[in-house]
C-alpha cells in the first residue's frame, strides 16, 4: 500500500435537502471536503449525519441539492449514480460481515472490482488483515470472531481496494471503551495512510476531538459549525456546539459588565469572569457553559465558588470529583489527591474556558 | 487508484443518469409480472363487469353477475369458504409452530423423519387424503370391515369439521415452511435475554413467536389463500347441499353448460375481498415492527436437550401427526390401487401389483411423466427466481405503491382456484388483437409454462418473505460500496444467503407443477398431454385404480428429484452457505 | 421436448383441422383420417366440461373446428347462439339417427348410447323395475347418480324425465322423492361407479357405456360380493353423440371438417370407433347398415319401445336453472 498523500476525492455538498414526511433530515446543507482530509461530523441522534453519509455512498437520496466527488456530480437531486461506480468504501455501524464468506473472503470481495490477478489479490488482502491484526484469523467466518475482530475485518475490507472516499458510519458505537481506542488509533493512522478522504460520523465527542482533522458540528439538518477541533472546543460559534462539544455545568446569571471578548456575570453572591462569543448586554441575563478543562481546586484563582463533593471517581491518573454549588452541580473537576465525599472545597474556574450564552427562553 | 473523469456535457450526462434508473432489471422484472400475472386475472375479473368485452355476454357494462351472485345460496357457501379458510389457517399454522419449535430446536429423535416426510406432504394431493379419510370411515370402509360402525364419526367428516381438519393437514406443511425457514435464522439471543431476566421457557417460547409474527401472519395468509382456493377436498368430501363452498360453487358454474364466466369472475371478485381482509389483518399486526435478526452476527443454536417426558412427548406428537397427515393418505392410495373390492368383501379381497405392473408400461403415463418433469423443471427455476425479487420487493421499508400492488396480486393469485386463472389465460393471450401483432403464444408449449410460473409463483414467494424479513439491508448495502452492482450483490450474497431456503422453494415448486391439474386441462397443446391430464384420462376410464397407481408414480418420482437436489446440494453448495442457520450438531 | 415445441404452436391452425372432443376414440378416427385424406389433425381431448369452457372462453377468438362429444343440448345451444356451420353429410341414416339428427344440418349424430344404465350389485340388492320402484323402501339409502353440472351426459337424462313425466315440476318432485330415499350424487360416471364398487352405493344410475364396461370388467375377473348387472327402466333416453362445425372458422377449417363429419359418418370410421369393444366404443351407430360393437348389443335397442328421443333445442335453454336447482337442492 502506497502512502503518498492527497489521492482522495474532493467532495461539495451544495444546499442537500432530504424530508422524511414532514421531518427534514437534510435542511439545505452545505460542506466542503478537501482531498485527503478527515472530516467528522458530530452530531446526536436525528440530527442527520446518517442521512447525509448515506447519500454521499449513493445508497439514499436527497430530494434536491447537489453531491459532487472531485467535478463529477454523483447526486443531483433524487438522480444518483451507482454506489459502485463512486470508488469508495465503507464501515458500518453494525459491521455488515457477510456471513458465508470467511474473513479472507470478505476482505477480498471488496478487491474484485480492481481485477487484479489471483496473486496480487491474495496478497494484498492478506497484507490488509495483517495490517489490522488479524492474520491468523482469515479463515474464520464471521460468527466466529468477537466484535472487534468483526469491526477490524471491516476495516481491512474497506481500506484494501485503496479506494478515493472512507466512510465511516458509527462504527465504534458497538464495541467496549478499550477496544474503542485501539480501533480509533487504527482508523485514524490506516486512513492517512492510504491518503483517502474520509468523512466519519459519530455522536461521541472525544472520539471526534481524537479523529478530526475538521469537524463539522451537525444538528437537525444543518451545520453548526465547520473548523478545526480546537476552534470548535475553545471558540463554539453557538449554544449547541459548547452544550455538544463537552460541558461540566452550566451556571445561570446577569451581564454586570461587558468588554469586547470577556464579561463579569453575577451570580447571586458571588461573580465570575467568563468569555463570551456573541455580543452580550449589560443586564442580559446568561448561561455561563462551563468546561470540565476549566474546573480544578486550584487556590490562586480569579474565580472561586463554594461548593460540596458528591462523588469521587478514580481515573487512574488522578481523581475526578463531580461537586455542587449554589448555581448548580459541576462534573470532571480533577485532581492528583481525592477529596472525600460530602467536603467542603472551593472550586476555582478558569475564565478563559467557560463562555457566556444569551439564556434561551422556554 | 482510479481517477474518475470529469463530466462531460450536462445533457447527456442528465439523460445517461435517468436512463440508469430508468430502465433497469427491475422494468423488466415488472413488464414479466405484469404479463403473466396481472394481466389473465385483470381480464378474467374484468368479464364481471363487462362480458361483452370477451364476448360473453351481451352488456358492456352491468352488475347483474353480481346480483346473481348474492344469491343466498353463493353467499353461505362463500361464509363456508371464509370460516374453513380461517380455521384451517390457525390451526395449521399453530401447528407448524410447534413441529417446527421441536424440529429445529430440541433433540427431538423425531426430527429426522419430519425433514424426509415434509416434500412427501406438499405432494399428497388434498383430495387423496379426503379419500383416505374416506376408505376409512365409509359405509363399507375399512373399520366397516372390522364391524365397527360410526355414523356419528361419518357425519362428522362430511361436513365442515371433516373439511376443515384435512384443510389443515393439507395446509400445514405451507406453513412449516415458512416459518421453518425463519425460525432457522433466529439466532437464541432473544430467548436467551427472557430466560436471564427471569422469564420461564413459556415466556421463552413466546417471545421467539412473536420475533416470528412476519412468518407467522404469512403462514396464516397463505393457509387461507390454498384454503379457500382448494377444490379437492370439497368436491370429495362435500356436496353443495350439505356444505357447500365457493370453490365448488365456482368450479360448477365453469363447468355448467352453459357456462356463465360473468358469474364465475362475479364470485371471484368476492373471493378476493375475502383475501384483502386476511391482507390487511396480517399488515395490520406486522406494522411498524422490525424483524431484522439475520446478519453475520447469527451464531448458530444450539438444540435443547429435552428430558425424559418431553423427549417422548415431542417425538410422540410428530409421529401422530405424520400418522394422521400422511398415514392417512398413503392408505387411501394404497387401497385405491391395490385392494380390488375393498369394501365389498368379509375375505378375500386382493392385494397385489396389477394396476402398477400395468401402468409402468402404459403410454398414458410415461410420455406425460417426461412432459410435465421437464415443464416442472424449468417451472421451478424460473420461478425460484422470480419469487425472490418479489419477496425482497414485499419485504422492503420503502412503502411502495408497487408493492402493495405485487402483494395483492400474488396473494389473489393462490386464492383463485387454478381453472379461474387458467380461463384468465385464455382471455389474455386468446386476444385477436395479440394474434395481429405476431404474438402466437396461445396454444403453445411455452404459454402453458409461463402459465405454470404463473400459478406457482405466489405460494413460492411468500415462503421466501420470512427469510427475506429477516436479511439485514447492511450486507447488501456493503456490496454496492465495495464495488458491486445491483446484480452482482444478488448473484454472491442475497442468493447464496438464502440458499437453503431458495432449494426448498425449488423443491416445492417442482412437486405442485409435476401434478398441476386445472391450468394443465385447460391450457395444454394438442399432443402434450401434462402428468395429470393423463391420470385424470385414466381415472376417467373407470379405470381408479390404474389412475392411482399412475399418481403415486408421479409422487414418487417427484420424491426422487427432490431427494437429487438436496444431494448436490449438500455436495456441492460452498460451506459458508450450508452453515446458516445450522443447529451445532 | 419443450425446448423443441416451445414457441410454436403444436400444428397451427392455418395448418391443421382443430377437433375438440371428449370421446376416447377421437384421435384414432383422427389419424386414419389423415392417413387417407392427408389433412393433419390437431386434437384437444377433455371430458366435456373443460372442453365447452375453454371453447366459450376462446368466443371472441374461436380456435375449433370441430366439436364432437355426447350430449346434443350444447349443439343445440351452439345452434340457438348462430355458431355453428350447418352440413349434411351424403351418407345414409337409419331410423334412430333420422330421428336424432336434426334436418338443417346443424349438427351430426354419428352414435347415441343411452342415459341411464341401471347398474345394480346384485349380490346386495335385486333389480329394480321402475323409475317408481327406485323411490322405494327396498332402496332406501342405495342410489347414487352423476352431478348434471359436471357430467356432461347427465343433464340429458334429467331431460328425458321431464319429457316422461309431463314437464320440470314433476321431474323435480320425482328427483326430490330420490334424495329423501338416500340417493346420493357423485361428479360423474368414474365415481358413481367407484362407489358401487367399493359398497358405498348399490345401484349407479350412469351412462349405459360405462354400466356395461364396469359389469364385463367383474363378470371376467369375479369378487366375491361384487357382481355388477345392468338393466334399463321405461323409458331410458337417448344420448346422442354429436359433432359439430365451428361457423366462424376459417375456409380452410370448414372445408376440412366437412370432410371430416364424411368421414366420420363412414363403415370404415365406425370400426375404427368400435374396435376397444369398451367404454366409449360401446355405442350405437346412426350409419344405416352398421352394426354396433359385440358388448353393446346389451342395449336395448330404439325398436324395443324402451327408449325416447328428446328435442335438444326444448331443453338447452332449461339447462341451467335445472342444474342451478339441483346443485342447490339435491346434490
Amino acid at each position: 500500500m502506497s502512502t503518498s498523500t492527497n489521492k482522495g476525492h474532493r467532495i461539495k455538498i451544495e444546499k442537500a435537502r432530504k424530508n422524511y414526511g414532514s421531518l427534514a433530515a437534510l435542511d439545505g446543507l452545505s460542506l466542503t471536503i478537501e482531498p485527503g482530509q478527515f472530516m467528522v461530523l458530530l452530531g446526536p441522534s436525528g440530527s442527520g449525519k446518517s442521512t447525509l453519509i448515506r447519500s454521499l455512498a449513493g445508497i439514499e437520496k436527497i430530494d434536491s441539492g447537489s453531491i459532487f466527488l472531485d467535478k463529477q456530480e454523483v447526486n443531483r437531486g433524487p438522480i444518483n449514480i451507482a454506489p459502485e461506480k463512486r470508488n469508495l468504501a465503507m464501515v458500518f455501524q453494525d459491521y455488515a460481515l457477510w456471513p458465508h464468506l470467511s474473513a479472507f473472503e470478505n476482505v477480498e470481495y471488496a478487491l474484485q472490482r480492481r481485477k487484479l490477478s489471483k496473486e496480487v489479490s491474495r496478497q494484498r488482502v492478506e497484507t490488509a488483515l495483517e495490517r489490522v491484526g488479524l492474520s491468523t484469523k482469515g479463515k474464520n467466518y464471521p460468527h466466529e470472531l468477537s466484535g472487534g475482530e468483526q469491526q477490524r475485518v471491516a476495516l481491512a475490507r474497506a481500506i484494501v481496494a485503496d479506494p478515493a472516499l472512507l466512510l465511516f458510519d458509527e462504527p465504534l458505537s458497538n464495541l467496549d471503551a478499550d477496544l474503542r481506542e485501539r480501533l480509533r488509533i487504527e482508523i485514524s493512522t490506516l486512513t492517512r495512510e492510504i491518503g483517502a478522504t474520509a468523512l466519519y460520523i459519530t455522536h461521541d465527542q472525544s472520539e471526534a476531538f481524537a479523529l478530526a482533522d475538521k469537524i463539522g458540528v451537525i444538528n437537525r439538518g444543518k451545520l453548526e459549525q465547520v473548523d478545526v477541533p480546537e476552534e470548535i472546543y475553545e471558540r463554539p460559534i453557538n449554544r449547541f456546539v459548547a452544550n455538544f462539544t463537552g460541558i461540566a455545568g452550566t451556571f445561570t446569571g446577569k451581564v454586570k459588565r461587558v468588554s469586547k471578548t470577556s464579561c463579569i456575570v453575577a451570580l447571586g453572591e458571588d461573580q465570575l469572569k467568563v468569555r463570551h462569543t456573541v455580543g452580550l448586554k449589560v443586564g442580559q441575563t446568561v448561561d455561563v457553559l462551563i468546561r470540565p478543562a476549566a474546573t480544578s481546586f486550584k487556590k490562586d484563582s480569579e474565580n472561586k465558588i463554594s461548593s460540596v463533593i458528591t462523588d469521587v471517581a478514580y481515573r487512574g491518573r488522578g481523581y475526578e470529583h463531580a461537586i455542587d454549588t449554589k448555581y448548580g452541580s459541576l462534573t470532571g473537576v480533577f485532581d492528583n489527591v481525592s477529596h472525600p465525599r460530602g467536603g467542603r472545597i472551593s472550586v476555582s474556574i478558569d475564565p478563559d474556558r467557560c463562555i457566556a450564552f444569551p439564556t434561551e427562553s422556554k | 487508484m482510479q481517477k474518475v473523469e470529469p463530466s462531460r456535457d450536462s445533457f447527456s450526462s442528465r439523460a445517461l443518469l435517468f436512463l440508469r434508473t430508468k430502465i433497469s432489471p427491475m422494468t423488466i422484472f415488472w413488464l414479466v409480472i405484469v404479463s403473466i400475472l396481472v394481466l389473465p386475472i385483470l381480464l378474467f375479473l374484468a368479464v364481471a363487469f363487462s362480458p361483452k368485452l370477451l364476448d360473453q355476454g351481451p352488456e358492456w357494462f352491468t352488475f347483474n353477475s353480481f346480483k346473481a351472485a348474492a344469491d343466498p345460496y353463493f353467499l353461505r357457501s362463500i361464509w363456508h369458504s371464509f370460516v374453513m379458510g380461517v380455521v384451517s389457517a390457525i390451526f395449521a399454522t399453530a401447528i407448524a409452530l410447534g413441529v417446527a419449535w421441536i424440529v429445529l430446536r430440541t433433540n427431538s429423535a423425531a426430527r429426522k423423519v419430519w425433514n424426509l416426510a415434509i416434500f412427501a406432504l406438499l405432494l399428497a394431493p388434498s383430495y387423496l387424503i379426503a379419500l383416505g379419510w374416506e376408505r376409512i370411515f365409509e359405509r363399507a370402509g375399512v373399520l366397516n370391515i372390522f364391524g365397527i360402525d360410526v355414523p356419528f364419526v361419518r357425519d362428522l367428516l362430511y361436513g365442515p369439521f371433516g373439511i376443515a381438519m384435512i384443510l389443515t393437514f393439507k395446509g400445514i406443511p405451507f406453513a412449516y415452511l415458512v416459518i421453518s425457514n425463519a425460525m432457522r435464522g433466529l439466532g437464541e439471543e432473544f430467548e436467551q435475554a427472557v430466560r436471564v431476566h427471569g422469564g420461564s421457557r413459556l415466556a421463552a417460547f413466546k417471545m421467539m413467536s412473536t420475533l416470528l409474527l412476519p412468518a407467522l401472519w404469512s403462514g396464516i395468509a397463505i393457509v387461507f389463500a390454498e384454503s379457500i382456493s382448494d377444490f379437492g377436498v370439497a368436491s370429495q368430501l362435500s356436496s353443495p347441499g350439505r356444505y357447500s363452498v365457493a370453490t365448488f360453487t365456482l368450479y360448477r358454474s365453469v363447468m355448467s353448460i352453459p357456462v356463465s364466466f360473468p358469474l364465475c369472475a362475479a364470485i371471484s371478485i368476492i373471493l378476493l375481498l375475502l383475501i384483502v381482509v386476511a391482507l390487511l389483518a396480517q399488515s395490520r399486526a406486522l406494522r411498524g415492527r422490525s424483524f431484522r435478526v439475520l446478519s453475520g452476527r447469527t451464531r448458530p443454536i444450539t438444540r435443547q436437550k429435552l428430558a425424559p417426558l418431553g423427549s417422548f412427548a415431542s417425538n410422540a406428537s410428530i409421529y401422530a401427526l405424520l400418522i394422521l397427515t400422511l398415514g392417512v393418505p398413503v392408505f387411501g392410495a394404497i387401497s385405491a390401487s391395490m385392494i380390488q373390492g375393498l369394501g365389498t368383501v368379509i375375505s378375500n379381497y386382493q392385494i397385489n401389483f396389477d394396476n402398477y405392473i400395468r401402468v409402468i408400461k402404459s403410454p398414458l403415463l410415461r410420455s406425460p411423466l417426461l412432459f410435465s418433469a421437464e415443464a416442472a423443471l424449468i417451472t421451478a427455476t424460473v420461478a425460484v427466481i422470480l419469487a425472490a425479487i418479489s419477496s425482497r420487493m414485499l419485504v422492503s421499508t420503502k412503502n411502495g405503491a408497487g408493492k402493495k400492488f405485487l402483494d395483492f396480486f400474488l396473494l389473489a393469485a393462490v386464492g383463485l382456484p387454478g381453472i379461474v386463472f387458467a380461463i384468465g389465460y385464455i382471455f389474455a393471450y386468446n386476444l385477436p388483437l395479440a394474434q395481429r401483432y405476431g404474438f402466437h403464444l396461445y396454444g403453445t408449449v411455452a404459454l402453458l409454462v409461463l402459465a405454470y410460473i404463473a400459478t406457482a409463483l405466489p405460494s413460492t414467494t411468500r415462503s421466501l418473505v420470512g427469510n427475506m424479513n429477516q436479511f439485514q439491508e447492511s450486507l447488501s448495502e456493503a456490496c454496492r460500496v465495495h464495488g458491486s452492482n445491483g446484480i452482482k450483490t444478488w448473484l454472491t450474497v442475497v442468493l447464496p444467503l438464502i440458499s437453503r431456503p431458495l432449494l426448498a422453494a425449488w423443491c416445492l415448486t417442482y412437486c405442485g407443477t409435476l401434478l398441476e391439474l386445472p391450468v394443465s386441462q385447460i391450457l395444454f397443446p394438442p399432443g402434450h398431454a401434462p402428468l395429470a391430464v393423463g391420470i385424470d384420462h385414466a381415472l376417467g376410464n373407470y379405470d381408479f385404480g390404474g389412475g392411482t397407481a399412475m399418481e403415486v408414480f408421479a409422487i414418487i418420482s417427484a420424491l426422487i428429484v427432490v431427494a437429487v437436489a438436496f444431494a448436490l446440494y449438500e455436495r456441492l453448495a460452498p460451506v459458508g452457505w450450508k452453515q446458516l442457520g445450522r443447529a451445532h450438531r | 421436448m419443450i425446448l423443441g415445441g416451445s414457441v410454436a404452436p403444436a400444428a397451427h391452425a392455418a395448418d391443421a383441422l382443430q377437433l375438440y372432443a371428449a370421446l376416447d376414440y377421437s384421435t384414432n378416427v383422427a389419424t386414419a383420417f389423415t392417413a387417407k385424406t392427408g389433412i393433419p389433425v390437431s386434437v384437444t381431448a377433455l371430458s366435456t366440461g373443460p372442453l365447452l369452457a375453454k371453447i366459450t372462453a376462446e368466443k371472441n377468438n374461436p380456435q375449433w373446428g370441430v366439436y364432437w362429444a355426447d350430449g346434443a343440448e350444447p349443439c343445440a345451444a351452439f345452434d340457438l347462439d348462430k355458431q355453428l356451420l350447418h352440413y349434411k353429410p351424403s351418407a345414409h341414416l337409419n331410423a334412430v339417427g333420422q330421428k336424432l339428427a336434426p334436418k338443417d344440418g346443424a349438427y351430426q349424430v354419428p352414435g347415441f348410447t343411452e342415459m341411464v344404465g341401471v347398474v345394480y350389485n346384485s349380490s346386495k340388492v335385486r333389480k329394480p323395475t321402475s323409475w317408481d320402484d327406485l323411490a322405494s323402501a327396498d332402496f332406501k339409502n342405495q342410489v347414487g347418480m352423476n352431478n348434471p353440472s359436471i357430467s356432461g351426459p347427465t343433464y340429458p337424462f334429467l331431460a328425458g324425465l321431464m319429457e316422461q313425466l309431463g314437464g320440470e315440476t314433476a321431474m323435480k318432485t320425482y328427483v326430490s322423492k330420490l334424495k329423501d330415499n338416500g340417493m346420493r350424487v357423485f361428479d360423474k360416471n368414474s365415481k358413481t361407479l367407484a362407489a358401487l364398487t367399493t359398497g358405498v352405493i348399490n345401484v349407479a344410475l350412469v351412462q349405459s357405456s360405462a354400466g356395461i364396461t364396469t359389469a364385463a370388467k367383474y363378470k371376467a375377473a369375479p369378487v366375491t360380493g361384487l357382481t355388477p348387472e345392468v338393466t334399463y327402466l321405461s323409458k331410458t333416453t337417448v344420448l346422442p353423440s354429436c359433432l359439430a362445425i365451428d361457423g366462424k372458422a376459417s375456409k380452410f377449417q370448414q372445408d376440412a371438417a366437412k370432410k371430416f363429419a364424411d368421414f366420420v359418418m363412414s363403415s370404415e370410421a365406425v370400426q375404427i370407433m368400435i374396435k376397444d369393444n369398451a367404454g366409449d366404443s360401446l355405442f350405437w351407430p346412426t350409419l344405416l347398415g352398421s352394426k354396433p360393437a359385440t358388448a353393446a348389443t346389451r342395449m336395448p335397442s330404439f325398436t324395443a319401445g324402451l327408449i325416447q328421443v328428446v328435442d335438444p333445442y326444448k331443453y338447452a335453454p332449461l339447462q341451467g336453472a335445472v342444474q342451478d336447482w339441483f346443485a342447490k337442492n339435491i346434490a
